[in-house]
């Protein structure tokens, strides 16, 4: 090596020891672009397990499940889940547009969980007042975790899958600090139900 | 006369409820930013978290009544959700204020360790490349072949 070469290398190693000695201030003052965020929404069985849904639900009867949300947003994040009620002919949120079902909510959870935390809630459910018809059946209240709502949710026949079919639905909701409002965070699992007077 | 009585205090007392919810939920989006803002800052958000979602989950409740129809219990959980909320803002407004104290004084603190070892490593870097300049050359003269005794002159 000649002794160009060599103050080259000189340099070169100043300006590594230099970076390094300000690397400690650097990453106080940076701020590092963060990952993909996201957040996951799910409901489990009564077991806390993917699991043993209630499908063929009776008048009078409660039943369980669990709704989970697990926050991956990169910080704290406000989250509202709706629960929601439809039958076959009711509209579902659209996820190419983005947008929630129209349908008015009935219960609602509203927590604030850390980034990389997740939360879960039980959800009791139960079906009075159902009345059958020559080929429907009529829903008059719903009761969510022991609040009771007069639903009067009228349901066909459905003779391709044989049942009387009602869809429990929940959507996540996110606080936007930009726009300071809920907005859908275009998530939604449902259970379908067959319900029955008996 | 007592049926428009009784409408007419059922319809305030759904009023109030609307009220007190929307004043509940602006409140706790407020918090909530006020909350945020400290956690970005780098200040510890437990405490104020775990206060945060008792507000939340009292106007969660508030509004689940209120759909159900249960005006009086609504504006009741709304109330208990405002009454819940008081401190929390101020409260992650100081925690905000410290963690941005504490922040620029770490980096006041890095930034003085960081600019003397980057002028010792530019000093040392310098006094080397001299120091080995020197001996490069020293060395290059020793190793000059000498004039030879019978070399003509």
């Amino acid at each position: 090596m000649n002794l160009d070469e060599y103050r080259t290398l000189i340099v070169v190693a100043t300006l590594v020891l230099t970076l390094a000695a300000a690397s400690p201030t650097l990453g106080l003052i940076l701020r590092l672009p963060t990952g993909e965020t996201f957040s996951e929404l799910w409901i489990l069985g009564p077991d806390r397990m993917a699991d043993d849904y209630p499908f063929n639900v009776s008048s009078g009867k409660t039943y369980l499940v669990y709704v989970g949300v697990e926050n991956h947003m990169s910080r704290s994040s406000y989250y509202t889940v709706y629960v929601k009620f439809r039958n076959e002919t009711d509209p579902l949120p659209n996820q190419t547009s983005e947008t929630p079902s129209p349908l008015e909510p009935l219960f609602e959870y509203g927590f604030v969980i850390r980034d990389g935390e997740s939360w879960e809630m039980p959800l009791n459910f139960s079906f009075s007042n159902v009345q059958s018809f020559e080929n429907a059946t009529l829903v008059k209240t719903l009761t969510l975790n022991d609040v009771s709502f007069d639903v009067e949710k009228p349901a066909s026949w459905d003779s391709s899958s044989s049942g009387y079919f009602y869809q429990i639905f929940v959507e996540l909701w996110i606080y936007n600090p930009a726009v300071q409002q809920m907005q859908y965070h275009n998530r939604f699992v449902s259970l379908w139900l067959n319900v029955t007077q008996t | 006369m007592m049926g428009s009585t009784a409408s007419c205090n059922h319809a305030s007392a759904t009023d109030a409820a609307q009220a007190a919810i929307s004043s509940a939920s602006s409140r706790v989006q407020s918090a909530y930013g006020e909350v945020l803002g400290a956690e970005e800052a780098g200040a510890n958000v437990s405490t104020l978290l775990s206060k945060l979602n008792a507000c939340t989950s009292l106007l969660s409740q508030a509004y689940t009544s209120y759909r159900a129809g249960n005006s009086t219990e609504a504006l009741s959980l709304a109330e208990q959700c405002n009454a819940s909320l008081r401190g929390i803002e101020a409260d992650a407004e100081s925690s905000r204020d410290d963690a941005v104290s504490d922040s620029r004084q770490k980096i006041l603190a890095s930034s003085e360790t960081s600019a003397v070892a980057i002028i010792a490593i530019v000093v040392l870097s310098m006094l080397g490349w001299r120091f080995f300049k020197k001996w490069s050359a020293d060395r290059f003269t020793r190793l000059k072949p000498e004039g030879r005794a019978d070399e003509p002159r």
